[in-house]
């Protein structure tokens, strides 16, 4: 008899053992996926090169006083509007990409805690030792279901992004940011050689007028330099974004593979590189 | 602009920009040694050239930003189902067929019924099938 209940209890804990190995293979971890979303979502905010691009019209008066740029710069207002809406809409989708990775999105210890409680209610003759492990059995389980349904939702939602995403990183706004962008700032160095050069062709300026109006350039032509350091460090954050995306989908069966792992970390060490560099300009 | 789009007006933009450029370095580089009324009338091609290039780039970007349109509706779109998944992780409705099993595999737990442990799980492991494979 005693023989027949020690057996029923190895079965018993081998066929738990069997069923919690089963879920554990289901487990996904989206710890990788979860830091890339949130340090993309940062990255993704700072869009001070979209109004630096608006108020060109604005700093080019400065240069041109006789041009007509009044018109540019109310069209232009409204550009970056859109713009800016654009980049929120990549951003609030790292949000929800980085919440629905998140581990604390779902917690079931307390209704575990309340489902042991209610099983010790019982009053079933069962130790409080045995009633502990059930306890933690049943949390491991729901833990590793939810976990599975919540790998599952973000390879669903890195699917259905993919495409899209991809348009608006690698071609439309990447596009407008490595040429347009980057052309207006050509454009107002151009103006800058140009308003100082004429300033130092009227009459014959002295010697320190000279000193001060190529100092006035330098300084000018450092800021132009720095928006320019900016386009290229949004540039490789747009790609760097585009690039993590990509990589997701490529293994969205396969969240938690080592080498995605890497490339996602190596991806975020980018990322904040670039940050770096956008907080400087 | 017409019918041209995002790129044909960032080309014009960037042939007006280049033409500019070329205009400046003529006007920097033969300073002193054109007419006066040369380089006054160079001098205004170069306003114009560049203010024109200045243009050409609010209409590509202005295009550029039309053509992005749809796939920004479809992220959007893509945005709402994932808050719906996050709703659905956060409410219990999703995981009560899971905690009825569960309670079902620990009731065995309770009785020392192997038949009832079996069948609790091979219920608990039909639950996560579907959610693998949704």
């Amino acid at each position: 008899m005693m023989g027949s209940i020690l057996q029923q209890r190895r079965w018993l804990l081998a066929l738990m053992a069997l069923c919690l190995v089963v879920l554990a293979a289901s487990c996904t971890d989206l710890t990788a996926v979860r830091d890339w979303s949130k340090k993309s979502l940062e990255a993704s905010q700072y869009n001070e090169i979209v109004t630096t691009y608006a108020n060109t019209p604005e700093r080019l008066k400065k240069y041109d006083p006789a041009g007509s740029y009044d018109n540019q710069i109310a069209d232009r207002k409204k550009q970056a509007e859109a713009l800016k809406q654009i980049l929120s809409v990549v951003s609030d989708y790292m949000a929800a990409l980085a919440t629905l990775s998140a581990d604390g999105t779902v917690d079931y210890s307390k209704d575990v805690d309340s489902l042991t409680t209610s099983i010790g209610k019982l009053n079933a003759g069962i130790s409080q030792n045995t009633l502990g492990a059930v306890g933690s059995l049943v949390k491991d389980l729901l833990g590793a279901a939810a976990q599975a349904y919540q790998a599952k939702q973000v390879a669903n939602i890195v699917e259905k992004a993919n495409d899209p995403l991809q348009v608006i990183l690698r071609t439309d706004l990447r596009q407008i940011v490595d040429r347009d962008f980057r052309r207006d700032l050509t454009i107002e160095k151009t103006w800058i050689d140009h308003y100082y050069d004429d300033l130092l062709h009227q009459g014959r300026p002295s010697a320190a007028a000279i000193e001060a109006l190529n100092e006035w350039r330098e300084e000018r032509l450092e800021q132009n330099a720095k928006r320019v350091e900016a386009v290229d460090a949004y540039l490789k954050v747009l790609d760097a974004v585009a690039n993590g995306h990509q990589k997701l989908y490529d293994n969205r069966n396969k969240l938690d593979a080592k080498t995605l792992i890497k490339d996602l970390y190596s991806l975020v060490e980018d990322l904040q590189k670039q940050i770096t560099i956008l907080v400087k300009s | 602009m017409g019918m041209i789009d995002d790129k044909g007006a960032g080309e014009i933009a960037d042939a007006f920009l280049a033409a500019g450029q070329r205009v400046y370095k003529y006007l920097h580089d033969n300073y002193g040694k054109i007419t006066h009324g040369k380089y006054e009338s160079l001098d205004d091609s170069f306003k114009t050239i560049m203010r024109a290039s200045t243009f050409a780039t609010t209409e590509a970007v202005g295009l550029a930003i039309d053509a992005m349109a749809d796939p920004v509706i479809e992220i959007k779109n893509v945005i709402g189902t994932a808050k719906e998944k996050i709703e659905e992780l956060k409410t219990i409705d999703n995981v009560i067929k899971l905690a009825a099993d569960l309670a079902d595999l620990a009731s065995g737990i309770i009785a020392k019924d192997p038949n009832a442990i079996g069948n609790a799980v091979k219920n608990l492991i039909d639950q996560i099938k579907p959610i693998k494979s949704n």
